[in-house]
Order: C-alpha cells, then sequence, then structure tokens
C-alpha cells in the first residue's frame, strides 16, 4: 500500500486536512502515477454513485405493507384480547379454586369443633348420670335414714308413756362472759324435772 | 375507541409517509449489503414493519433515517448470517434493469461491487451515495473513524484493481 493512495481516498472524501491537502497537491503535480489513481478514484466514485442512483425501484407495496401492518396490529389485538381473556379465566378459576379450597378448610375446622364440642358434651353427659347416680344414692339413703329415723321415734313415743326422763336443758353462754362467769352461769342453771303429767298428747306442758 | 383507531390511522399515514420517503434508501441500503433484489425488496417491507413495531424505542437521538437504516443494517446483518449469503450471487436481470447507460463500464462496476465483500460494499455505499462522512458512518457501523477511512480505501483499491483487470 502506497501511503498517498490512502491521502487520495481521503482527498476525494472530503476528509483529509487542508495541510495535508498542499503536500497532496504538490506530490500529484509531481507524479503522474497519482494522478492516475486519483482520476481512477474519482471515476469509481462518481460511477458507484450513478449505479446507486439509478437503481430508482418502483415500489408498489405500499399497500402491501400497510396492510401487513394492519394485519400485524390486528393480530397483536387478537393475541392482547385473548391474553387477557386468558389472563381473567385463570383469575376467575384460581378464585373458584382458592374459595372451594377455604370452603372444604372451613368445613374441616367446622368438624373440628364440633367433635370436641361433642366429646365435651359426652365428658358432661357422663358427668351428669354420676351425678344422678350419686343423687339417687343419697335419696335412697336419706329415704332409709328417715325410716330408721321414724321408726325410732315411734319407740320413743312408745316409752314417753311408760317412763318419765329428766332433761337438762343448757343454755349457750352468752359470748360476752369471760370463762369465770361461764363457770357460774353454768352452776346457776336450773334443773327441771319432766314427768308423765306434763305431757298433752305429744306437747310438754310446763315451765 | 375511535380516538385509538384515529390514532392508529395517523400512524400509519406517518409509516406512508416515512416510506415514500425513505423506502428507496432502505432498498439500495440493503442491496448493498444483500446484493440480490427480492431479498432487498423483503428486507424494505420487513425493516419498515420492525419500524412499526418498535417506533416507540426511537428516542430521537438521531434522524428517522439513520434510525432506519441501523434497522435496516441489522436486518441485513442477520440475513445474511441466517442463510450463510453467497456473496458472489448475482442476479443478472436486476444489473440489466439497471444498468443502461455505458454498458461496459457499467457492467464491470456492477461485477466489481458485487465481488466486493458485503462490509466494503456497505461502507461505498453509505460513503458514495449517501454522502456520510467517516464519522457518520463509524457510528452506524459502530466502528472506529480510523477503521472506516482505512476500509473505504481499501475498498476502492479493490474496485480499481477489479475494473482495471
Amino acid at each position: 500500500m502506497k501511503d498517498y493512495e490512502l491521502k487520495l481516498s481521503q482527498f476525494i472524501d472530503n476528509e483529509l486536512p487542508a495541510d495535508k491537502q498542499q503536500e497532496l497537491f504538490h506530490f500529484l503535480s509531481e507524479n503522474k502515477e497519482a494522478r492516475k489513481i486519483l482520476a481512477d478514484y474519482m471515476k469509481i466514485k462518481n460511477e458507484t454513485k450513478s449505479f446507486y442512483k439509478e437503481m430508482n425501484t418502483e415500489f408498489d407495496d405500499t399497500q402491501v405493507i400497510s396492510s401487513r401492518i394492519y394485519t400485524q396490529k390486528e393480530n397483536e389485538r387478537k393475541y392482547k384480547m385473548m391474553f387477557y381473556f386468558s389472563a381473567a379465566a385463570t383469575i376467575v378459576l384460581a378464585f373458584l379454586f382458592g374459595s372451594s379450597f377455604f370452603k372444604s378448610n372451613i368445613s374441616l375446622e367446622k368438624y373440628q369443633r364440633l367433635q370436641t364440642k361433642y366429646i365435651i358434651m359426652q365428658k358432661n353427659y357422663s358427668n351428669v348420670l354420676n351425678e344422678k347416680k350419686r343423687l339417687v344414692n343419697l335419696t335412697d339413703k336419706f329415704v332409709k335414714e328417715n325410716e330408721n329415723l321414724k321408726t325410732k321415734q315411734v319407740s320413743i313415743k312408745h316409752n314417753l308413756f311408760h317412763k318419765s326422763y329428766s332433761i337438762k336443758i343448757k343454755k349457750k353462754p352468752a359470748r360476752n362472759l369471760s370463762y369465770k362467769n361461764r363457770n357460774t352461769y353454768f352452776a346457776n342453771i336450773p334443773t327441771y324435772t319432766i314427768t308423765k303429767n306434763d305431757f298433752l298428747g305429744q306437747q310438754i306442758i310446763g315451765n | 375507541m375511535s380516538l385509538q383507531i384515529l390514532k392508529e390511522k395517523n400512524k400509519i399515514l406517518a409509516l406512508h409517509e416515512l416510506y415514500d420517503k425513505y423506502s428507496k434508501d432502505v432498498f439500495k441500503y440493503s442491496f448493498s449489503i444483500l446484493k440480490n433484489k427480492d431479498d432487498a425488496k423483503d428486507a424494505v417491507q420487513d425493516v419498515f414493519v420492525k419500524y412499526a413495531q418498535n417506533e416507540s424505542s426511537f428516542k430521537g437521538n438521531c434522524s428517522y433515517k439513520t434510525w432506519l437504516l441501523i434497522i435496516t443494517r441489522n436486518y441485513c446483518y442477520n440475513k445474511v448470517k441466517s442463510k450463510n449469503f453467497n456473496n458472489e450471487r448475482i442476479e443478472d436481470h436486476i444489473f440489466n434493469k439497471y444498468y443502461e447507460t455505458d454498458y461496459d463500464t457499467n457492467i464491470t462496476i456492477k461485477d466489481s461491487l458485487l465481488q466486493l465483500s458485503t462490509e466494503h460494499n456497505e461502507l461505498i455505499y453509505l460513503r458514495e451515495y449517501e454522502g456520510y462522512s467517516y464519522k457518520e458512518i463509524a457510528a452506524l457501523t459502530e466502528q472506529s473513524i480510523e477503521n472506516v477511512k482505512i476500509k473505504i480505501f481499501r475498498a476502492r483499491q479493490q474496485l480499481r484493481k477489479l475494473l482495471e483487470d
């Protein structure tokens, strides 16, 4: 590669600095070969330019392009619609699925709650049954005791008609009395003798 | 809803305007990379469709044309990679159509242009037809200015050699 050839190429492209242009002109004036190369380059430049200039194509593709863009946009719109629709469908499905899952969860919770309630109630019921049993036993006891008492009472009544009893009724000491006073109080309690004659019917008559 | 339709219609109208203005440039640029008329035509459609799809991502850092050319470049290079594109693929009917004047010279320039590598062809197109500066080409093709300068020079050298032969 000759150095001036590059400069020539730059020169025909108007890319060579002014100071170097002077040098090149000086060189060209002295060198015939360089002048020929410059002429060739200029010819190539012009021919290439004219080649591309003459390459005028008659495009009838404007309609094609607009229709292509239009169809593309239509397709895009369709895809968008489809996307939105599918997105909405997925949201709905997800919601349904989620709600059913939630519902099933709720029923499970309810079932568990009811089960615990049932267990508690069962326990309470058994407690109640036990209590009932205890009460029945107690009533039985009471009934028996009552019967016993009745029989005792009858025997006491029977004895009362035939025997005399001396009953000492001790009055309760007043709370404010001192220990000493209490003794004296008990010492001074009067004693009553109840005889057969003091009874009228089943009541005691006397002072 | 009607407002949305109106917006869409306006967008389509704007796209039509853009298409009328830059479709040829996109076609030529994609042709410079793909080196095939049909592929370039397909590229024009796909580029504008892509533009319509990614219109919102355009931040206004560059002109619409540059934005379109960037999309075109990406599209074409992807296509070249995916197809394992053959650089020597020539469709004569395209050139018979576009080379009418100075038949002999044009045929040679056609052949020589098609014999260039995709990258060289692209750079020559951007420089000669679009008239972009080295800086702009470097920004568009994502490489250094020095690289662009040398690659354009090499492309010219190669073209000269091919034309001489």
